[in-house]
């Protein structure tokens, strides 16, 4: 990889990356010319997306922690129960993985979604010590792990669906669940929507160190 | 660069909109950015032309998928066998029409138009007949809209509720479970491994 001098990016030289095909048009263009999609430099109101996703996630994040997701009756008891509440008796029954996996795909996963991307919209107004490499790192572990959090979504399907043994035991999902599938794809959308290259524009200082250490000055 | 018609020498960073030149790389090889270290571009081992029979063995798997039994339940006195669409069929009658449709459409809708589309592109590009408009439209969300996904999620989702009910109840997979498990896992492969911007050169050969 060969990298310039100094470091020019594309729009500084008055050209832009197409998202979809990953070639090089000049500004002049509106639609890319090798593939067609749309282009411009910069997302258009990427913030104004990225942030009405965001606070449509957070109003959905209290039903969907609030309300059951699933309802399980049997014979002998009848349970609602919420995703937190849902975890703790997986670990009670035992199933410790799994107890940790949906624990961190549906409560820790979402929640760490709002809270960074909520963070890195902060950030475009607000300078802090922490270095650009690190919050771009964040965003891209914040959009690969966004659908895992479907996996609760999935478990409700398949459990309401199976379980349906009259009065002996059935299943039925609550609005908690479609509340949290709004989460899912709300925060989904925000990360889409979010464009990083904002955080690098906003910032005169460069972070490439390669191998010289800084000389006191 | 022969080898590798595919890949552009100069790009930008997606992340950082840096400008950089990327040489030819290997098949395992991934370019990083020298200012944001984001991965600019993953030696993808498998090119499009050679996709063809994933495509057909992903299809195959899905299409055994909806036709087997997924998943049976036997409780003392009753027993439960379902398909997927059954599953979703179920769901929707029962209680939440809409988790029903947005999981219909998350795990075989979106999937299975995915891979026609794959299948479309593959059988025109290499004749140079891809100059129709949709093929352009389908490529172009074959390279973006991936995320949306989910087969993957969905097994792991099916293994965990299966966990959940061995207490109440004795389950069992079904054949439809496998097919389906080795759906995600050929789709999945495809998607990740295979070079679809190759056929950008195609399609705009095609066009000009």
């Amino acid at each position: 990889m060969q990298a310039r001098d100094h470091f020019s990016t594309a729009k500084e030289a008055g050209l832009m990356l197409c998202p979809c095909c990953h070639s090089i048009a000049e500004k002049e263009h509106d639609i890319c010319p090798v593939c067609g999609s749309n282009i411009s430099i910069r997302s258009k109101s990427s913030i104004q997306k990225t942030l009405a996703w965001l606070i449509t996630s957070i109003i959905l994040y209290i039903p969907a922690n609030i309300l059951p997701v699933m309802t399980t009756q049997t014979l002998t008891y009848d349970s609602s129960n919420t995703i937190a509440s849902g975890i703790i008796d997986l670990w009670a029954h035992g199933s410790y993985l799994i107890a940790a996996v949906i624990f961190f795909a549906s409560l820790i996963v979402p929640i760490g979604k709002i809270v960074v991307l909520g963070y890195l919209c902060l950030c475009l107004v607000h300078r802090d010590s922490i270095s650009l490499k690190t919050k771009t790192r964040a965003y891209e572990v914040t959009e690969a792990l966004g659908k895992w959090s479907m996996i609760d979504v999935f478990v409700v399907l398949t459990l309401v669906s199976l379980v349906q043994l009259g009065h002996l035991a059935s299943i039925h999902s609550n609005p908690g669940i479609l509340a949290f599938t709004g989460v899912v794809v709300s925060t989904m959308m925000a990360a889409r929507s979010y464009d990083v290259r904002m955080l690098w524009d906003a910032s005169t200082e460069t972070t490439f160190t390669p191998c010289h250490p800084k000389k006191p000055s | 660069m022969k080898q590798h018609g595919s890949v552009p020498t100069k790009t930008a960073c997606p992340h950082c909109d840096l400008l950089v030149d990327i040489p030819a790389l290997g098949k395992r090889q991934i370019a990083y950015c020298p200012r944001c270290g984001s991965a600019l571009l993953h030696g993808r081992p498998w090119k499009a032309c050679t996709a063809l029979p994933l495509v057909i063995t992903a299809f195959l798997l899905l299409g055994g998928s909806l036709y087997f039994p997924f998943l049976s339940l036997e409780a003392p006195g009753s027993a439960v066998e379902t398909s997927i669409y059954g599953t979703i069929i179920r769901v929707s009658s029962y209680d939440e029409p809409i988790l029903a449709i947005v999981s219909f459409l998350l795990v075989i809708v979106y999937p299975l138009t995915l891979l026609l589309a794959i299948l479309s592109l593959l059988l025109a590009t290499p004749s140079g007949s891809a100059v129709h408009p949709s093929a352009r439209w389908m490529l172009r969300w074959v390279s973006t809209g991936t995320h949306w996904s989910m087969a993957e999620v969905f097994i792991i989702g099916v293994m965990v509720s299966l966990t959940k009910i061995t207490s109440i109840a004795d389950v069992q997979y079904g054949a439809g479970f496998y097919f389906y498990a080795g759906f995600a896992i050929v789709f999945t492969l495809l998607l990740k491994k295979t070079d679809f911007g190759c056929l950008w050169h195609g399609t705009s050969q095609t066009l000009s």
